[in-house]
């Protein structure tokens, strides 16, 4: 201090040097009552959370709980008694009054497999056995069962519902089916990172040999090599993620025929799946982060196939009547045709395992101490996919059944993807944080705009993840 | 708590003025204390970084009870070396004297002399402006000299009063 003369000097020196005594423990217990209680660290149960996700991945590589693709299904049916002279099946008349005898009938719906009967009507029939052929007879050993071949079915059924499905399977004129067909793409989903580390400080980072401790876990879960710099230090990160997705949904496609297209409720639709996520990362303190992963994903599509069938039979019974000429009829024994025209409707399914290996980046903002979003973008690449089901097929508007040994283009064309994310991260303790991730993706194959089932592969969904930091709990 | 309360208290004695007052003071510093203890880096000592805790949350603390509003002063001298009091200072007085000043020329002085500080840290963390610092420095080391003198000239008037009780006026010595 300059410019002091003694009396100030004395001054400062007898207030540096003052001291009282004090209660320390009255003190002390004044304190401690008004300190925050000690939050109970919420401790997520990281080996649960992680041990669920890896038998999800490897559960989603074999499981097909769908055992043959096939849902719910129902039947309605009818028998027309006719002549056997006029045997053959009309159209018009005969079906409506199908629908008014279904109509009538009104009785519960019974879920049962497609009848496996031989069926002779061509166009308006759907081959969904192994090989896509364009006769339309069924195979018997189809893995569906068989109906009673005596069995009627009857269930209620709505009558407006019932003439749209009937009608709409006329069949179509000849020569109506279109040859050229889209081509359909596999879109791989490519998976974005969901795991977003919070920003560190650069006072929290701390320096490599500090890192390294000597505790097991701790040890395996440090990496050797921290990239330091001048501006930022880089540490890792390790997260896991569940969640759902759904293709987009898809369009169909103006090369099928109309009439056809009918029959499988007019789209291809999604269903929710199942996606898994293990990923490691370095992040820095500005926020930035670089990671790689591996994912499983499991997209499921459905279509509803439904349409009339006709089954003719020759029975014997009473072919006609005689009246005399005192007006006494006396029935003719002779052959009739009965013709059962059964509707049915079934949701047939496609599910497709993909694992997929990505690398990426992202970056992620803190909005306060708990609280941060992030964004983040990977390119992926499919190591492995299987399909099971039916699905859609390219060179004729039907829908087939995968073979297990056949090469689908369900299974191909899945190569490089991409996919891009948001995230909302809540801290729950100095080193993990959960995340809430929305995210879209898309295999590279699907950008081609000329393909008119590109969008099928495309996905979106919402995750749910767990980021741990290790580096965090040493600070 | 028992190494660096008595520490703690002092430096609230010196800003706050009273008992009372530094005994609320020192709570929450010492609150603040335990809650950024994390930030403490380690650069340097422990106990400066208390120190300097604490003297922040001292000036919160006067800031929240608005005891420290002051505008621009007219600039006063600072006094120079001449201007000191011969007599000794004693621990009572300088502490009767903390307690008896307003509550902006303590801090200031506090902060000047005690911890340091310089007008321009001193303005910034009084959020006023340097030359306000300047003054309320100047004004509390003229106090501190004007009632240190008044104490001197009332000590001497005091001990003249005994020597004529005792008779030992010199002017008045009986021969």
């Amino acid at each position: 201090m300059k410019n002091l003369n003694d009396t100030e000097r004395r001054f400062a020196e007898i207030l540096s040097d003052v001291s009282f005594d004090i209660d320390t423990n009255e003190l002390w217990a004044s304190v401690e009552d008004k300190l925050p209680a000690e939050r109970k660290k919420l401790r997520f149960p990281l080996w649960i959370f992680g041990g669920l996700t890896g038998v999800m991945l490897i559960v989603g590589l074999f499981w097909n709980p769908l055992g043959d693709n096939i849902g719910s299904k129902s039947e309605a049916s009818v028998s027309i008694s006719s002549p056997a002279e006029s045997s053959v099946f009309d159209g018009s008349a005969a079906l409506e009054e199908t629908i008014e005898k279904v109509a009538a009938e009104r009785e519960t719906v019974l879920d049962v497999r497609h009848s496996s009967s031989n069926l002779t009507s061509e166009e308006s029939i759907v081959d969904v056995d192994q090989q896509i052929v364009p006769k339309t007879t069924i195979d018997s050993e189809d893995t569906r069962k068989s109906a009673p071949s005596d069995t009627t079915y009857e269930f209620q059924a709505d009558q407006e519902i019932f003439k749209e499905i009937v009608f709409s399977q006329l069949p179509p004129p000849s020569g109506s089916k279109s040859s050229t067909t889209a081509s359909k793409e596999i879109k791989k989903s490519s998976l974005l990172s969901v795991f977003h580390p919070l920003t560190q400080t650069e006072s929290e980072m701390l320096k490599i040999e500090e890192r390294h401790m000597d505790i097991g876990v701790q040890k395996f879960f440090t990496l050797p090599i921290v990239v330091s710099t001048s501006s930022s230090k880089w540490s890792p990160y390790y997260s896991l993620t569940l969640g759902s997705i759904m293709n987009r949904p898809s369009y169909t496609p103006g090369s099928i025929d109309a009439q056809t297209l009918e029959s499988f409720s007019d789209k291809e639709r999604s269903l929710p799946g199942i996606v898994a996520n293990i990923q490691a990362g370095i992040e820095n303190s500005k926020g930035w982060n670089l990671f790689a992963g591996l994912r499983q994903s499991q997209l499921v599509n459905q279509y509803r196939n439904f349409g009339p069938t006709s089954n003719s039979v020759l029975l014997p019974g009473t072919e006609s009547l005689s009246v005399n000429e005192q007006g006494v009829s006396t029935p003719v024994s002779g052959t009739i045709t009965s013709t059962t025209v059964k509707l049915y409707a079934q949701n047939l399914f496609r599910k497709q395992n993909v694992l997929d290996i990505y690398l990426g980046g992202g970056k992620r903002f803190s909005l306060n101490e708990n609280w941060a979003v992030a964004t983040q973008a990977s390119v992926s690449y499919n190591i492995l996919s299987t399909a099971t089901g039916y699905y859609f097929t390219e060179e004729f508007p039907v829908v087939a059944q995968l073979s297990d040994n056949a090469d689908s283009e369900y299974k191909q064309r899945i190569g490089m993807g991409g996919r891009f994310g948001l995230s909302l991260e809540r801290k729950l303790s100095a080193s993990t944080a959960i995340s809430l991730s929305p995210f879209m993706s898309s295999y590279i194959n699907s950008l081609d705009i000329e393909n008119n089932f590109s969008i099928k592969n495309s996905q979106f969904g919402l995750s749910v993840g767990i980021t741990y930091r290790p580096c965090r709990e040493q600070n | 708590m028992d190494s660096y309360s008595p520490f703690i208290y002092s430096i609230c004695y010196r800003y706050m003025g009273n008992g009372e007052r530094a005994k609320d003071a020192v709570q929450e510093c010492l609150m603040q204390v335990i809650n950024k203890i994390d930030k403490y880096e380690d650069i340097g000592r422990f106990k400066s970084w208390v120190g300097a805790v604490t003297v922040k949350k001292c000036l919160d603390q006067l800031r929240k009870e608005k005891r420290h509003n002051h505008g621009d002063l007219e600039y006063v001298p600072e006094p120079s070396e001449n201007e000191q009091v011969t007599r000794k200072l004693e621990y009572e007085e300088v502490l009767q004297f903390i307690n008896q000043i307003p509550d902006k020329y303590r801090v200031a002085i506090n902060m000047f002399l005690v911890e340091g500080y310089s007008h321009k840290e001193i303005a910034e963390h009084l959020d006023i402006t340097e030359s306000s610092s300047r003054s309320l420095v100047s004004r509390g080391r003229k106090m501190i000299v004007d009632t240190f003198r008044s104490m001197k000239v009332a000590e001497t008037k005091r001990m003249q009063q005994q020597e004529m009780k005792s008779g030992l006026n010199p002017k008045f010595r009986i021969i």
